[in-house]
């Protein structure tokens, strides 16, 4: 099946997989790019992109500084976020554990290529389930405050979600998601958290942190995607999958086995195919043509079928000035799909109605 | 091309499409369908230069939609990018949910430049800043000295490039609120002001016009020598009082708009300014008074 | 033993205006105003790690002040300030010069 995407998303695909046609872009060409790239926040991205392959000089001047604009705002949103950590890690600074450093700080850790363009709001943890009443009151203790939520939130993330309400410190922004499992616990699938602690691998520089071990990352990356997210606008996300299989494959050559092998073993490689597959469609991921076939199981050819018309829709931002009727549609139907995997019906139907409800009052 | 040499027909069509002005070192491209709008754009914009084959930074729309509360009633809608920051206005203050949606778009992406929350002004090359928040009147005495001998950059915004410490001019709309709008009204009589809107978040809003020259030279930027802190007192005489360098670089700190995003770049570009501008508080409530003041110190020096 | 020590120091931008001092710290990306003393314990920090008592007699010494408990106590509500701002450490050990 070919990818085909609206003209105004080829720009935007084009411009990150093959930089130097960026020389050819007329200036109605880089403003529709710019505005495409703000709103699926890859700004930082293609500043980074234009710099590598010395093209910086031929940016029109107007975009090069809403480029630069984008990427200060990446870099002070990644220094909040490791200063949370370092604040995090001195309170816990006696506290005998470890904690998985997850997404945009752990991609920042390996030294991800790209990693200092991307935009990461929030840090995002994983902690061991016995330890999270702990590392929360701690927190607490030392003036992080859960934001004001209504008791039905509350209930939420206690209940349903894998995280605990996000936590903020008093005197600053950085919304902290501390995760005591990668998937919701409404969700039929389950991750063990302690398998993942297992394999889990030390940050260099941070005793106390840890990082998923390659696989996990990748894997963990699929299932925000294709799990737990709603896939709209997601294209950065898509792309952080392709970055972290691009640079564990060239690290280690048995990288591919070991991915569909963990897959496997977690009862999750029908995500994982997808991961592989829009990595593939749409950046051209170079991946073995064996890997696919070494996955357990596949989504089915309907299924497959219906998800390669829908998920470019969505990843890829609508046209800021006329969106597409179909691409709001494919949004809908991922928002929906989204919710009806991650929970079930007695559950979903009533919180769908809810946040129906409060989006009028 | 100035929207002032355009017919009102062509302009109605440029804004139905996307009409792109230049305002300072940015390009906005406003679209709108909403006549009324239209008409006090042209008033009020006249002076600006279209810049319809150029890129812009910002793509604005006015919408009007039907009222939730209201079926009966429609209500417009800021957009930016398709983007809707605001909750929806009524209709009567398109032009003020505009001017508010604009100045958000440069407040929260903008980050090349050091966006200090200031009205700006220059004389005889030197720009002089009011760096203050909202109800400190900056607008209705930027309003004043721009129409008394000083250069319009900004009543909003001080833009400045941190590594070469220049101030670019971005010269809108002046917003007048409330009371100040009769006050300009009388001392200056001869300027072009919007009609007023009342009941806006910020009570009754007047649009004054930037002067033809201040927007002409809107490419000349030039560094800072004075800073101001301004308060207005009622019938207070004019005082001015120096300030210590460290409080001066925390009053500006912590009134810009972007400050904590540019990093040790803003950090180097606060000092900057401290070090090679003079600082004051700055108290006053007649017009007349405070130019004669800030005349006197220009001339000492 | 407790010692005081400080946290990437050579970090810091300090501006000096005299009397008083603005300092940014890129960690935390917050800038901090300082006056003469606080600034004097960061630098005298910045040169080896220090118990309280090491810190108290130098400042005492140079800002010409008795060493008493009240001076001790301010000294120590700083150093306390500082390190929730992430300016300086606490370290429990024999040799103030390992690590």
């Amino acid at each position: 099946m070919k990818l085909e995407l609206p003209r105004h998303n080829q720009l935007l695909l084009q411009a990150i997989t093959t930089p130097s046609c960026l020389v050819q872009y007329t200036d109605i060409e880089w403003e529709l790019l710019i505005r495409q790239a703000r709103r699926v926040k890859l700004l930082g991205r293609l500043t980074l992109l234009l710099k590598e392959h010395h093209l910086w000089d031929t940016v029109p001047p107007r975009v090069a500084n809403q480029l630069i604009s984008g990427f200060v705002q990446a870099e002070k949103l990644q220094q909040l976020c490791s200063w949370e950590l370092n604040r995090i890690l001195w309170v816990l600074e006696d506290f005998d554990t470890h904690i998985i450093a997850l997404k945009g700080i752990a991609y920042k850790l390996i030294d991800l290529p790209y990693a200092k363009g991307r935009l990461s709001v929030d840090l995002d943890l994983l902690v061991r389930e016995a330890d999270l009443a702990d590392i929360e009151s701690l927190l607490m203790i030392k003036g992080w405050k859960h934001r004001p939520i209504s008791a039905y939130d509350e209930h939420y993330y206690r209940s349903w979600s894998h995280e605990i309400p996000p936590l903020v410190h008093t005197e600053r922004e950085t919304e902290v998601d501390i995760h005591h499992a990668l998937i919701p616990v409404t969700t039929q699938l389950k991750i063990d958290t302690a398998l993942l602690f297992d394999t889990a691998i030390p940050a260099a520089g941070h005793p106390k942190i840890k990082l998923l071990s390659p696989v996990d990352m990748v894997i963990h990356c699929a299932i925000n995607l294709f799990q737990n997210n709603e896939i709209a606008n997601d294209l950065r996300d898509l792309l952080d999958l392709h970055d972290l299989m691009t640079h564990f494959s060239q690290q280690d050559e048995d990288f591919w086995i070991q991915l569909t092998d963990r897959a496997n073993q977690l009862k999750i490689s029908h995500i994982l195919f997808y991961g592989l597959y829009f990595s593939q469609l749409i950046f051209s991921t170079s991946i073995p043509e064996k890997t696919v076939t070494r996955l357990n199981s596949k989504p089915g050819k309907l299924k497959h079928r219906i998800m390669h018309r829908l998920v470019p829709l969505a990843l890829f931002p609508q046209h800021p000035d006329h969106s597409l009727r179909s691409a709001s549609w494919a949004r809908r139907l991922l928002y929906l799909r989204s919710h009806l995997i991650r929970m079930p019906l007695y559950i979903l139907l009533p919180h769908l109605i809810y946040k129906t409800i409060r989006r009028y009052l | 091309m100035m929207v002032n040499q355009i017919p009102f027909k062509e302009f109605h069509l440029l804004l139905n499409q996307g009409l792109r002005v230049a305002i300072g070192p940015f390009n906005v491209c406003i679209q709108t369908t909403y006549k009324p709008l239209a008409e006090q754009l042209y008033q009020l914009y006249r002076h600006y230069r279209t810049a319809q084959n150029e890129i812009a930074e910002f793509h604005v729309r006015i919408v009007t939609e039907r009222s939730n509360k209201n079926p009966f009633e429609k209500n417009v809608r800021f957009l930016l990018d398709g983007q809707s920051p605001f909750e929806s206005f009524p209709q009567a203050q398109a032009l003020a949910a505009l001017e508010w949606g604009i100045n958000l778009a440069i407040a929260v992406r903008v980050s090349h430049l050091l966006l200090l929350h200031s009205a700006v002004v220059e004389k005889n090359n030197h720009v002089i800043l009011f760096p203050a928040w909202p109800g400190s009147g900056k607008t209705t005495l930027c309003t004043v000295l721009s129409y008394r001998g000083f250069r319009l950059f900004s009543d909003e915004f001080g833009l400045m490039d941190p590594q070469q410490g220049t101030f670019y001019p971005i010269p809108r709309l002046m917003p007048l609120k409330n009371e100040s709008i009769a006050v300009i009204r009388n001392y200056l009589p001869e300027i072009t002001i919007g009609k007023s809107i009342p009941n806006t978040q910020k009570g009754t809003v007047a649009h004054a016009c930037p002067p033809e020259e201040s927007i002409q030279q809107s490419t000349l930027t030039a560094k800072a020598k004075w800073i101001f802190f301004p308060k207005w007192i009622a019938d207070s005489t004019t005082k001015i009082e120096t300030i210590s360098d460290s409080e001066a670089f925390m009053l500006l700190a912590s009134n810009a708009f972007n400050y904590e995003v540019l990093g040790a770049k803003g950090f180097q570009a606060v000092a900057y300014l401290i070090r090679t501008c003079n600082c004051y508080k700055l108290v006053y409530s007649d017009f007349e008074d405070v130019m004669a003041t800030l005349q006197r110190l220009i001339d000492e020096t | 033993m407790m010692y005081w020590h400080t946290e990437h120091f050579h970090t810091l931008l300090i501006e000096d205006w005299g009397d008083e001092y603005t300092v940014f710290q890129p960690d935390s990306g917050k800038t901090h105003f300082f006056n003469q003393i606080s600034i004097q314990i960061l630098i005298f920090l910045s040169q080896h790690p220090a118990t309280i008592e090491q810190i108290c007699t130098v400042l005492a010494k140079q800002f010409q002040q008795n060493p008493d408990k009240e001076f001790t106590q301010n000294i120590e509500k700083i150093l306390h300030h500082f390190e929730t701002l992430g300016l300086v450490k606490k370290r429990n050990q024999g040799n103030p010069h390992d690590g």
